[in-house]
């Protein structure tokens, strides 16, 4: 395998790991605050109908769909917060409810506002050029780097952000606080459906932007349930990062890298099935999944999903 | 004793009650969003009525796959076990159940057949449900991710068949079929709908709801899936096996999933097509849960859904409005369920305060 | 001798019950006041009114002598009235200093200034004798450190009013003696002290002033110097307590349950139990001492079954049932009252019913071939209501509609119910009113003279010394000492219960 093929999948594997970054951040500060939040999935579907929308309406501007997004995101999982926070529902099923409202919204949009049915592909877009960084472009392998859309090293520049705020500002303690004792956050004068509105509406918007690049940088189409599953995949990826944002990262890429050897089997000719292809990412998330629950339960210190078990008083 | 029957009474009215409300309040919301569109806004609701009167085949045909989804989510529920993986778990039985009608000779006894083809089916979807199971039994994997996940490889397993080993080469272009099962593996339709695709998959799903509501009030099963439900480590305690019975409710979740698949490849669509379920899967979750988790209550709900399914297609037909509504109704309701719970809070808080402050 | 809070004329209602009556009490700088009675006496209802978690409906609060409105606990802590819970407010996963600062975190160009907090902090350890680790987790911590660290929150808010709720619940002997020479250290840079317990020996140790409360209202007030513990009790029940429960002569029978080198890991995967070694005979009760948390939990979910051993055996009526499931062990006679009935004994959202039938449902004639007679099982719950006096009107009914001694009451009757040949009682009375507990010791003694063997687990030395015919120590999974009855008093069992001695030889028969 050539070093331009090596680089060209790595370049791949960042693009198509973009959105599940985004995506996985969302989820990741909503689990620091103890918001079991799978409805990153239809965040997401918002945010990519949104863009198409806005994109299609201003006559090609591809800004205003990256704007109109990150509000579309936003405002919807505003619902889910409302719901989440001041009516104490079950996260689980309100997330399962928002998946499937986004699902029939679109659709429904799709009809409502723009008469057609399964997909819509704008009149004009101005797609953004990919950004060529000076120096990098030219190193081997690194130039993977180099070339990438602006949302992409914005989603780098989060990645650092998040773990900026989270493990070293005020609100990062206090939304760790809030996820690992919610009367201990209040006694300290913390109020938790405060930070509990902010990283759901946070998360949205990053969804609404990874939904975003979904239908204005990979494709240039709002289709049906475009999102595919990766929201899934992304909140598997924050699990098995045990909700850091470095290693959550790390884990998302992985994801892409696992899509992006599935296209270039396919593009090689091998004869395998495409549909076989596409079940890598899955294969691979539920690999993670089990792994990350069976060292989390080796350690019991998970952050993630097993019930906290009441503190063991020592001698 | 009869104080106990007028207040179990009175307790399933007043939700009933409340679940009426639910759905008034959701259609209601639908109504506003289409006039608002510029859509009949009572198209829906006339959607519904027309589904229980004039069009009541439809609502059969819909009503059998999403009562017997309810029942496959409630029963694993009442374990606290959240199987969102009824979707792949049908799909693999569908795939199976397809791959044992197309295995068999033609000339073959009828129920014979098609007892085989119900039983690779519901043996199929058990298993596939065993996967996430076992995650969850021995190494802790929460089962909403794992069987989600599974759900998306079920499907792509699906596309693979019948584009692969199962396709049906029989037909000139590419159906994303499989091929055209043998007559004596189809499951009857009710006649008296023709030519609905109403079936005796209607039948099937009253039967197995009596059967899970024995299960649950009257058998050793049902007490122990309720108590692991409420609280596993006094079931642990208590000399119970928790562990085994989330292995059992998974199967029997599993096994009626199956069975959906079956229903829908055998009465429906007569073979195996790509993407043939409109999300049975999370319709169940509604289903269910606009029940209260109890089988009983799912049958009826699962009629209404019928119906509101009906209606939606029907709607698009005739009219012009978007079927999707249907979609935007049924999450409505969800999500409107699931802030009920704020209400019955209230009550425990006060009775709490009740046994005094210290 | 300045006030430093003064509450007057607290009363506060809730539905159906008062919780506060008309109550008053008051601190002085530098003093400390013990306030004590029952679970429900209303003790923690005045607490929570002072540290702004609710709000009272009559009366006035004063602070430094005027008169205040607190309806937060922010005003509350701007105040200078800190409070240290009785079940820690901590985050298990983050550091010590994380879980101190919060709420109050210095703040420079946007980032938590970590160099001054931990600077402040010291300061606050030094000037107290708190000694911590700032960087260590808290889930690394011993109870004794966790509690400092409840204590330095509070200081580090800048509390001169401090309000302990029970904060010797959990400690061993030692480190209470620790944790009131502190208090005596804040007492002197003028803390005033509200301190909640209900052991009277420690009362009258480090109290100045004592209120005694009783279903909501003051049954005593009077300088400590006045007081002793009899007087105490009697103003906490209204009646002479005798937990002095005469039994029969001490026969021990046939061995019931032996416990051979038996080693096993905790939760966390570390060792719990180290080559334990015990016996318990019919006719005889064996209590095991030692502050929670040394392995006492797994001891008894190794004897029951609830977890397999890593080494050793464990026999019961001489068969080996190491790895036998519970069910069979249950079958076999062994009934267990666990430590914390409501979260593990009781499944709330359930019947009463559901509750009570948990050890029969399966067998004949209740239920056959897995299909259950529910009219059977009506039938026995009823009886046990009524024969361990439940207060319900019908037992198809939520547990959640029982009041918390009652749905004591319901797990204690589906375990004696089976009429088992090894009781094992795990903190028996924790939580329970000193009413109460007279019934569950009398019960206890009950046992022992039917020829059962009992098993007694309990943090509370005095319960384990009135009733125990043989005492084993516990410490970090090791039994120190054994001692037959009358053969140790209370200061000798703590010196083994901290470790700090171990009795030459195997603790064998």
């Amino acid at each position: 395998m050539s070093i331009e093929v090596i680089s060209d999948m790595l370049a791949s594997m960042i693009r198509i790991a973009t959105p599940l970054v985004l995506m996985a951040l969302g989820g990741l500060l909503c689990q620091r605050a103890g918001v079991f939040n799978i409805a990153l999935e239809g965040f997401s579907l918002m945010g990519a109908f949104a863009a198409i929308a806005f994109v299609q309406v201003s006559g090609g501007n591809v800004w205003l769909g990256f704007l109109g997004a990150i509000l579309a995101g936003a405002l919807y999982s505003a619902i889910f917060a409302l719901f989440v926070t001041r009516f104490k529902a079950d996260n689980i099923i309100a997330s399962i409810a928002m998946n499937m409202l986004a699902m029939g919204l679109t659709s429904y949009l799709l009809r409502a506002l723009f008469d057609v049915q399964g997909r819509i592909a704008p009149d004009q877009i101005d797609k953004l050029k990919p950004i060529n960084i000076p120096v990098i472009k030219d190193i081997p392998i690194l130039n993977c780097l180099s070339g990438q859309s602006i949302i992409t090293y914005f989603t780098i520049i989060m990645v650092v952000a998040v773990y900026v705020v989270l493990f070293k500002t005020r609100t990062g303690l206090n939304i760790c606080a809030v996820g690992e004792s919610v009367d201990a956050a209040m006694t300290a004068g913390v109020k938790p459906a405060l930070v509990r509105w902010k990283v759901i509406l946070i998360s949205g918007a990053f969804c609404g932007l990874a939904g975003a690049f979904l239908s204005t940088v990979t494709v240039s189409q709002f289709s049906e349930d475009m999102v595919q599953g990766r929201g899934f995949n992304a909140f598997t990826a924050m699990v098995f990062g045990n909700a850091h944002p470095m290693a959550t990262a790390l884990v998302a890429l992985l994801f892409g890298l696992a899509d992006a050897i599935g296209i270039r089997i396919e593009l090689s000719g091998l004869n395998l099935s495409p549909s076989v292809i596409k079940m890598f990412p899955f294969a691979f998330a539920i690999a993670a999944l089990a792994i990350s629950s069976y060292t989390g339960k080796l350690k019991t210190k998970g952050v993630i999903g097993v019930k906290r078990k009441k503190e063991r008083v020592n001698g | 004793m009869n104080k106990l029957m007028n207040k179990k009474v009175t307790g399933v009215l007043s939700i009933t009650l409340r679940q009426v409300c639910l759905i008034i309040v959701s259609l209601i919301l639908a109504s506003i969003a289409l006039g608002v569109s510029g859509y009949e806004p009572l198209a829906i609701v006339k959607g519904i009525v027309n589904g229980l009167t004039s069009d009541i085949a439809g609502t059969v045909r819909w009503a059998t796959p999403l009562i017997l989804s309810g029942l496959a989510i409630c029963v694993t529920y009442k374990a606290e076990v959240f199987n969102l993986g009824v979707d792949g778990q049908l799909y693999m039985g569908a795939a199976a159940g397809t791959a044992a009608a197309l295995a068999l000779p033609e000339g073959m006894n009828h129920v014979i057949s098609l007892i085989i083809v119900f039983l690779a089916a519901i043996i199929a979807g058990a298993l596939f449900a065993m996967i996430p199971a076992l995650l969850k039994v021995f190494l802790d994997t929460n089962e909403v991710v794992s069987t989600l996940l599974l759900n998306f490889i079920a499907i792509l397993f699906i596309e693979y068949l019948v584009n692969g080993p199962m396709m049906d080469r029989t037909a000139g272009t590419n159906l994303n079929a499989s091929e055209v099962l043998p007559e004596n593996t189809w499951l009857p339709r009710i006649s008296f709908f023709d030519p609905s695709s109403a079936n005796i998959g209607f039948y099937i799903a009253i039967v197995v709801m009596l059967l899970i509501t024995f299960i649950f009030y009257k058998t050793t099963l049902g007490h122990e899936i309720k108590m692991v439900g409420s609280n596993p480590v006094l079931a642990k305690y208590a000399g119970m096996k928790p562990k085994r019975t989330i292995l059992q409710v998974m199967a029997i979740s599993g096994a009626i999933a199956g069975m959906v698949g079956a229903i829908e490849v055998t009465a429906v669509q007569h073979r195996l097509l790509s993407g043939f379920n409109p999300d049975f899967g999370f319709d169940g979750i509604v289903v269910s849960l606009l029940a209260n988790n109890n089988p009983i209550g799912v049958v009826f709900s699962g009629i209404f859904f019928g119906a509101l399914k009906n209606g939606g297609i029907n709607m698009e037909r005739l009219t012009d409005v978007p079927s999707a509504v249907t979609e935007i109704v049924m999450a409505i309701i969800i999500i409107t369920i699931s802030a009920k719970f704020v209400l019955p809070k209230l009550k425990p808080r006060v009775a709490a305060a009740k046994k005094g402050g210290e | 001798m300045e006030l430093a809070v003064e509450m007057l004329n607290i009363s506060k209602f809730y539905p159906g019950v008062v919780a506060n009556d008309d109550v008053s009490l008051a601190v002085a700088k530098g003093k400390i006041l013990g306030l004590i009675g029952e679970n429900g006496a209303g003790k923690s209802t005045m607490m929570n009114i002072l540290y702004g978690m609710t709000k009272s409906d009559i009366g006035v609060i004063k602070v430094h002598g005027e008169e205040v409105k607190i309806d937060s606990p922010n005003t509350a802590i701007k105040l200078g009235i800190g409070m240290v819970h009785q079940h820690f407010m901590l985050m298990p996963n983050l550091s010590v200093l994380q879980n101190i600062i919060l709420g109050k975190e210095p703040v420079k160009n946007g980032l938590i200034d970590v160099k001054t907090a931990k600077a402040k902090i010291q300061e606050i350890m030094d000037a107290y004798n708190l000694p911590l680790n700032l960087d260590e987790k808290i889930y690394q911590l011993s109870v004794g450190e966790k509690q400092r660290v409840e204590i330095i929150k509070s200081l580090y808010r800048g509390a001169n009013i401090l309000i302990m709720d029970e904060p010797t619940a959990v400690l061993t002997p030692t480190e209470t003696d620790k944790l009131l020479e502190v208090m005596r250290q804040l007492k002197e840079q003028g803390c005033a002290i509200i301190f909640i317990t209900h052991k009277l020996r420690e009362v009258m140790a480090i109290t100045d002033e004592i209120v005694v409360m009783r279903k909501g209202v003051v049954t005593g007030s009077l300088a400590t110097a006045e007081a002793n513990t009899e007087l105490l009790s009697n103003y906490m029940v209204g009646r002479e307590v005798n937990l002095e429960i005469p039994g029969e002569a001490y026969r021990p029978g046939n061995t019931i349950l032996e416990v051979k080198n038996v080693s096993a890991l905790n939760q966390r995967g570390l060792p719990a139990l180290r080559c334990v070694n015990l016996k318990v005979r019919e006719g005889e009760v064996v209590g095991v001492a030692g502050v929670e948390g040394n392995g006492q939990s797994e001891l008894i979910e190794v004897i029951s079954g609830m977890i397999r051993p890593t080494g050793g055996q464990v026999g019961f009526h001489g068969k080996d049932v190491t790895n036998d499931p519970v069910r069979s062990r249950r079958e076999a006679g062994m009934s267990h009252i666990p430590e914390d009935r409501l979260k593990m004994g009781t499944a709330k959202n359930c019947s009463i019913r559901d509750n009570l039938i948990l050890n029969r449902y399966y067998q004949k004639p209740y239920s056959k071939n897995g299909i259950m007679d529910n009219k059977k099982l009506m039938g026995l719950a009823d009886n046990l209501c009524r024969d361990f006096q439940v207060k319900t009107p019908d037992s198809a009914r939520a547990l959640a509609t029982l009041s918390g001694g009652n749905m004591q009451k319901v797990v204690f009757a589906r375990e004696m119910e089976a009429d088992p040949s090894l009781l094992i009682a795990a903190q028996p009375t924790r939580g329970i009113d000193i009413g109460a507990i007279e019934s569950i010791h009398r019960k206890i003694v009950e046992a022992r003279d039917n020829r059962k063997g009992v098993l007694l687990v309990s943090a509370e030395l005095d319960e384990i010394l009135s009733l125990s015919d043989r005492i084993l120590v516990m410490y970090e999974g090791e039994v120190m000492a054994e001692f037959k009855r009358g053969e140790a008093d209370e200061r000798k069992i703590a010196e083994y219960m901290t470790g700090a001695k171990r009795q030459g030889g195997d603790s064998n028969e």
